[in-house]
């Protein structure tokens, strides 16, 4: 569906995007993670052809040469923008109409849409007078209305609230199911977690993840730990053998695993009265963390930054 | 194209259905309208009120034949047609108070400040004395300045009695040298034509008024109508990059689309605005039967040069409003641009007193300063060199390509541009920038 083969964008001396290969299956959700200013949203641009890459080739729907005014690529930019004076109605309308679809389909397809996500009652008060999450909804709205093959979303979920976010859930694997392709940016990893079939991470304009989450995983190993204690236990890195990183993360803690967790085990149950003790495969969140902000072992591993 | 169209028709409505738009389509039907309804019901009706003129006369020979004048007037057709008052009467009150000039100054000041009198009038003791003297003099007093019917009259009239009695005290007849000085006043027309049977078109007469008002109305609309393009090329642009909703447009249309889709509706405001008040002028002039005012073809020419100054100016606004980051920025650009629309204004009163010298040739060959200048030369009969049109046409319309066309390299570039405003180095390096 899109293949960026070696795109490079430059701003002046700094490289945003670096000799950058990418390769989108049709009818996928499409992950797309990095920490901010890694080069996302500038890639997700030189995809739309807003801006040009200075070198490399750009492909969408197999055709290398695409207008940004593609009618069959939705996006849904970062910052979001509507017109605050203009009705909900003839907002809709009109970028439908920029989609190519005629006023009529256009009208229909905006109420059928505005029904499905509960906002009838708004059409025809101006976007100014609608709530935050509203307003995001009828971004949205706006983005799929003339029924893409592609959606580009970056930063879907970023400010909704759970309600929301599960609506937009929803309607996204919904139009998964319907053939579309999905790809989008995202800080929220358990989101990408549960939803994506494939991930790609940038980091400094590099790609340094790219796979299924399975096969990310697999390249980190099982070498987490994840416990609980039933009272409360101080505990230090010093504390465990062959242990580093440990997170109180709430209801459980984690910590990186080093080398044999036998020992580790033992001494839990040494220090405190030991409820849940686990191995597993490092969290999509602990693999950015430790990709963006890594730790020596991973250095010495190779792990960081690949 | 069709997404050109949506955004031009879009673009268009949102101006055009404002009311303060709305309210600037009424003021044509408002004035000329009012000037109709004015001539139909109020004619001369307006202020009939007799004025009440005293004349203090030092000389001791001029109120007589001050009254005397103005029993004529009161009967003239001035004052009385068909047996119907339509000006007003003036009432001659001579002078019998005091003689010392502060004490009447003071009274009949105070009589006109209570509207008992109209004005006062004071003639000097010296005034018909051909020598003259201390008392040479011939003052006018009114709390009216604007009103200057009576002391025109009165002016005249004076005139008239000093002359008469200075011929007379000299020997002369004055009779006798007002025939010898007496001539009609010059008259002028335009240039007798023929028809196509070889018969004489009989000239008409010149009218001054309008050969001035028509071209300075012209190129004034002209101005008003470039002007009323901005809101959809200057205040939209910098509202889509403020409220970053061009990146949306963008995914959905190329910056070259949407370039297009404002100006067609920049143009579209301008020409609405245009026709209005020019079909609202064809109609009231039709209506006091002065159609002639406005030379032929005229109008089409407005519509030319007004659709080349729309695509000139407005691609302007549209590459400069993309370069800037808020409304601010982008008053400070438009203020240069506005500087070269108001220069030919500037200059128009000399295009029409002299339109084919050679600072109105030259300017109206200089694009885009032409679009005015040209216009105005061609209000004022009989019009320029036909070839100077063409010329100063095509000059124009080549100028407006290039501004098309490097506006729309800059819009690509800086519509999507944040930050600070570009320096002036930066924007030319866009427009020739590859890619």
């Amino acid at each position: 569906m899109i293949d960026l083969n070696q795109v490079t964008k430059r701003f002046g001396q700094h490289t945003a995007v670096d000799a950058f290969d990418l390769s989108v299956p049709e009818g996928s959700i499409f992950g797309f993670i990095g920490p901010n200013g890694s080069g996302k949203t500038t890639t997700l641009r030189m995809i739309l052809r807003i801006i040009e890459p200075d070198s490399g080739t750009i492909s969408v729907f197999g055709k290398p040469y695409h207008l940004s005014a593609n009618n069959q690529i939705g996006y849904l930019p970062e910052e979001r923008g509507l017109y605050r004076k203009m009705t909900v109605m003839r907002q809709l309308v009109y970028f439908a109409r920029l989609k190519g679809l005629a006023r009529r389909p256009a009208m229909d397809a905006a109420e059928e849409w505005l029904e499905r996500m509960d906002l009838a009652d708004w059409k025809d008060k101006k976007l100014e007078t609608l709530s935050k999450g509203m307003s995001q909804k009828i971004q949205f709205i706006a983005t799929v209305i003339a029924r893409p093959r592609l959606l580009i979303l970056d930063e879907p979920f970023s400010g909704l609230d759970p309600v929301n976010l599960e609506v937009l859930r929803k309607v996204l694997l919904e139009l998964k199911h319907q053939g579309t392709t999905l790809m989008f940016s995202t800080h929220d990893m358990h989101v990408a977690e549960q939803m994506c079939d494939h991930i790609c991470m940038i980091y400094k304009g590099t790609k340094v993840l790219d796979g299924s989450l399975e096969q990310i995983q697999s390249v980190y190993g099982q070498d987490t730990l994840k416990f609980r204690f039933r009272n409360a236990v101080d505990l230090a890195d010093s504390d465990l053998p062959g242990v580093s990183q440990i997170r109180n993360l709430g209801r459980f803690r984690e910590a990186r695993l080093k080398g044999d967790s036998q020992p580790v085990l033992r001494k839990l149950m040494e220090l405190g009265e030991l409820d849940h003790f686990e191995i597993v495969h490092p969290s999509l969140h602990d693999i950015f963390v430790r990709i963006a902000n890594p730790d020596p072992v991973d250095i010495e591993k190779g792990l960081a930054n690949e | 194209m069709s997404k050109i169209l949506a955004i031009a028709l879009a673009e268009y409505r949102s101006v055009v259905l404002t009311k303060s738009f709305l309210f600037s389509l009424l003021i044509p039907f408002l004035l000329y309208g009012g000037m109709i309804v004015a001539g139909v019901f109020l004619g001369d009706k307006t202020d009939l009120a007799d004025r009440v003129l005293v004349v203090v006369d030092r000389s001791g020979s001029l109120v007589d034949p001050i009254s005397k004048a103005n029993d004529e007037r009161n009967r003239s057709d001035q004052v009385m047609r068909d047996g119907k008052q339509i000006g007003p009467r003036f009432v001659i009150e001579p002078y019998a108070g005091s003689h010392d000039k502060k004490d009447l100054l003071v009274e009949l000041s105070d009589r006109v400040r209570s509207e008992e009198i109209f004005a006062f009038a004071i003639i000097g003791e010296d005034y018909v004395d051909p020598e003259g003297g201390d008392a040479d003099y011939l003052e006018y007093y009114s709390n009216s300045p604007t009103f200057n019917r009576l002391p025109d009259w009165l002016s005249r009239t004076i005139r008239d009695a000093v002359e008469r009695e200075r011929f007379a005290e000299a020997g002369y007849d004055p009779r006798e040298i007002s025939l010898l000085t007496s001539h009609n006043q010059l008259e002028r027309f335009n240039l007798a034509q023929q028809d196509a049977e070889g018969n004489l078109v009989e000239p008409e007469e010149e009218n001054r008024i309008a050969a001035i008002l028509i071209p300075m109305g012209l190129v004034l609309l002209l101005f008003i109508s470039i002007q009323m393009c901005t809101p959809v090329l200057l205040n939209s642009v910098i509202e889509e990059k403020m409220q970053r909703i061009v990146e949306v447009l963008l995914s959905s249309v190329t910056a070259f689309q949407l370039l297009w889709g404002k100006l067609l509706a920049g143009v579209g405001v301008g020409l609405t605005f245009s026709a209005v008040y020019m079909v609202s002028l064809s109609f009231t002039l039709r209506y006091f039967e002065r159609l002639s005012w406005v030379p032929a073809g005229t109008y089409i020419w407005f519509f030319v040069f007004l659709l080349v100054g729309l695509l000139t100016f407005g691609s302007l606004f549209a590459g400069v409003s993309s370069v800037c980051q808020d409304l601010k920025d982008s008053q400070n650009f438009a203020g240069t641009i506005v500087i070269i629309l108001v220069i030919p204004m500037m200059l128009t009163m000399v295009s029409v007193e002299s339109p084919n010298g050679p600072l109105a040739t030259t300017v109206s060959m200089i694009p885009p300063l032409s679009v005015m200048s040209m216009l105005s030369r061609l209000a004022v009969p009989p019009g320029p060199p036909v070839w100077q049109v063409y010329v100063s046409l095509a000059g124009n319309i080549a100028f407006t390509v290039l501004v098309v066309w490097a506006s729309s390299r800059l819009f690509r570039i800086g519509i999507l541009s944040q930050g600070k405003a570009p320096s002036w180095k930066e924007i030319i390096r866009w427009i020739f920038q590859r890619g």
